[in-house]
C-alpha cells in the first residue's frame, strides 16, 4: 500500500512539474520567463520577472545605455483579457570602455514586469509567453533575443513558497525606491545638480546619478559627489550637444553608504541654477503623501483606541 | 613610493576618460582633419568647403552597421546625397587588433563586399579624428554644411534596434538634416543621441 502511494506521488509529481521557468537562449545570455507562485489566480495581479543571466565579462544595458549600446525588449504574448505592464527597471551599473561610458547589467538581472489578469478565465492553464531582444556586449556587441513561454495553472489560491518567487521579491525589493527622500535638480551651463537627502539612515561615500533622458548629461565625464550642510549633492556634466530647454532631471541616483546601496527615481524640476547656493536646507526630509495601507492602519488604531479609551475610563470607575 | 604608484595608476585610470571628452558641438566649427583614404591617398575636410560634408562612423562586425548596409539603406542614401553633390566620407576608427579594423586593402575590399557608395573612406586606426568629433558608436553620423559649421551630430535615425525591418519606418534624420538645409529650412532635429556599438577605439 505505502509503496504504491509512493508511486502514484512520483508519477503525479512527473505529470504536474509546474513549469515555472522557460528557457531561452542567446550566445552569451540565457533568458528566462520567471512567475512569483506555482498559479495565476483570475483578476489577481501575477509577479513576473524576465531573468537575464550573462557569461562572465559580457553585459546588457539599463533603459538609457549611455554611450552605446541598447536596451532589452519585451513583446508579450499573453492570453484575452491579461495586461502586461512595463519593465520596472533595476538600478544599473556602469561600464567603461576606450572613454566611453555605458548602463546596464553584468552576471545576471532580473527585469520585473506586473501582469493584469482577468477575472475570468477560461481552461485551468495559461500559457505567458514573451519574446525578448537584447543586445549583449563585451568588447563586441551581438544581439540576442529568445521566444519564450510559461504555462501556468489557473487555481484559485496560490503557494508562494517557491524559489522563483523568492527570485521576484528579491528583485522587486531592490528596485529604486519611489518616495522617502529630499531630491532636488539644478541646471546651470557649466554643471547639472541634484541635491538630495537619502530616506534612510545611510551616510552616503559616493552617489552616481543615471540620467534616463538621452542628451542631458556627459556620460564619460566623472561626477562630482559633496556634502553641502544637511545636504548631499551630486555634479554632472552637460551633454556637449545637451538641449538646453529640458525642464526636469529624470532618472535614478545610486548611492554608497555605510547602510549599503541604495537606489532612488528622480524626476524633479531642473531650476535654473549652477554652482550657486544650495536649496533651502529642509529640517527633514521631504514627506510624500501617506500610502492608502499607512491611512488605514492610523484609521485602525483611532477606532482600537476610541472603543478601548472609555473601557480604560470605566475600569478606572470601578476600582474608586 | 606607494603613493606615486598610486598616484600613477590614477592618472592612468583618468587618462583615457579624458581622450573622449572632445566633441563637435551643432552650431560650431567641425573639427577639422586630415586622413588616408582606402587608396592612401591624404584627405583634408577642409578641401571640401563649399560642399555638404556626410560623416559616417562604421565598424562592419557591427550589428547595427549591419541593419544599414544589409538593408542597403546606407548605400542607397550615399548614392542618392552624393548625385546631389554632398561628399559623403565613411570612417573607420576601429583600432588594430579590434572589431573592424581595416587597412586599405581591407577598405577596398568591404567596400565592393557591401557595395557601398561613398565619396571616400577613411582610415583612423589612432581614433583620433573619432575622438576629436567624439564619435561613439557605429553608426554615429555627423552633417556639416558648406560653410563648415556642423548642423547635425547623432543617430542615423530614430529607431533605435538592430532590426532590418525598422528600417522602412524609421525617420532618418542624416536625410533630414540635408534635405532641411539644402531647401533652407531651420533643420528640425539636430542632436539625437546616436545608437550603434561603442567604437572601437
Amino acid at each position: 500500500m505505502l509503496t504504491r502511494i509512493g508511486a502514484l506521488t512520483a508519477v503525479l509529481a512527473m505529470l504536474a512539474p509546474w513549469p515555472c521557468e522557460a528557457q531561452g537562449k542567446g550566445g552569451n545570455v540565457q533568458a528566462t520567463l520567471v512567475a512569483a507562485g506555482d498559479a495565476v489566480i483570475p483578476g489577481e495581479r501575477l509577479d513576473m520577472g524576465v531573468r537575464l543571466r550573462m557569461r562572465p565579462g559580457w553585459h546588457v544595458y539599463w533603459k538609457n545605455p549611455g554611450d552605446s549600446g541598447l536596451p532589452p525588449t519585451v513583446s508579450w504574448k499573453l492570453p484575452q483579457g491579461f495586461r502586461a505592464g512595463v519593465i520596472e527597471w533595476p538600478a544599473p551599473t556602469r561600464f567603461l570602455d576606450e572613454g566611453l561610458v555605458t548602463y546596464g547589467y553584468h552576471d545576471e538581472v532580473i527585469l520585473p514586469v506586473q501582469i493584469q489578469t482577468p477575472t475570468y478565465i477560461a481552461g485551468d492553464s495559461v500559457a505567458i509567453a514573451a519574446r525578448v531582444d537584447w543586445l549583449e556586449c563585451k568588447d563586441i556587441c551581438v544581439p540576442g533575443s529568445a521566444t519564450l513561454r510559461l504555462d501556468v495553472p489557473v487555481r484559485a489560491e496560490r503557494r508562494l513558497g517557491r524559489a522563483s518567487t523568492r527570485v521576484i521579491e528579491k528583485a522587486r525589493s531592490e528596485l529604486p525606491d519611489t518616495a522617502g527622500w529630499f531630491l532636488e535638480g539644478g541646471a546651470g551651463p557649466r554643471a547639472i545638480s541634484l541635491w538630495f537627502i537619502p530616506a534612510r539612515h545611510n551616510k552616503p561615500r559616493s552617489a552616481y546619478f543615471y540620467a534616463d533622458e538621452p542628451l542631458l548629461v556627459d556620460y564619460a565625464a566623472p561626477q562630482g559627489f559633496e556634502r553641502v550642510g544637511q545636504l548631499w549633492r551630486v555634479t554632472m556634466k552637460p551633454a556637449p550637444n545637451a538641449d538646453r530647454n529640458l525642464d526636469r532631471l529624470t532618472g535614478v541616483l545610486v548611492i554608497n553608504g555605510n547602510g549599503g546601496t541604495h537606489s532612488v527615481q528622480v524626476d524633479v524640476p531642473l531650476r535654473a541654477s549652477d554652482s550657486g547656493p544650495a536649496p533651502p536646507q529642509p529640517l527633514l526630509p521631504r514627506r510624500t503623501p501617506p500610502s492608502a495601507a499607512y491611512v488605514a492602519i492610523l484609521a485602525g488604531l483611532a477606532i482600537v483606541l476610541a472603543l478601548s479609551v472609555p473601557r480604560i475610563i470605566r475600569r478606572r470607575t470601578h476600582h474608586n | 613610493m606607494k603613493r606615486m604608484a598610486w598616484l600613477a595608476s590614477l592618472l592612468l585610470l583618468v587618462a583615457p576618460v579624458s581622450l573622449a571628452h572632445a566633441a563637435a558641438i551643432v552650431g560650431q566649427r567641425a573639427p577639422s582633419f586630415e586622413l588616408r583614404d582606402a587608396d592612401g591617398k591624404a584627405v583634408k575636410l577642409d578641401s571640401f568647403r563649399g560642399k555638404y560634408v556626410v560623416l559616417e562612423w562604421t565598424n562592419f562586425g557591427c550589428p547595427f552597421v549591419g541593419k544599414q548596409y544589409g538593408s542597403g539603406n546606407m548605400q542607397s542614401l550615399q548614392k542618392k546625397y552624393t548625385e546631389k553633390g554632398v561628399v559623403w566620407l565613411t570612417i573607420c576608427s576601429s583600432a588594430k587588433g579590434k572589431q573592424g579594423y581595416l587597412d586599405g586593402a581591407g577598405a577596398k575590399a568591404s567596400m565592393k563586399e557591401h557595395d557601398a557608395a561613398p565619396s571616400r573612406f577613411l582610415l583612423d586606426p589612432k581614433g583620433s579624428v573619432g575622438k576629436s568629433y567624439g564619435a561613439k558608436t557605429t553608426p554615429h553620423m555627423f552633417v556639416i554644411d558648406p560653410k563648415g559649421t556642423l548642423v547635425y551630430n547623432g543617430a542615423i535615425d530614430d529607431k533605435p534596434s538592430t532590426n532590418k525591418d525598422d528600417v522602412p519606418t524609421a525617420k532618418n534624420y542624416v536625410a533630414a538634416a540635408l534635405d532641411e538645409s539644402m531647401a533652407g529650412e531651420k533643420i528640425a532635429t539636430s542632436a539625437t543621441q546616436p545608437y550603434g556599438c561603442s567604437v572601437k577605439y
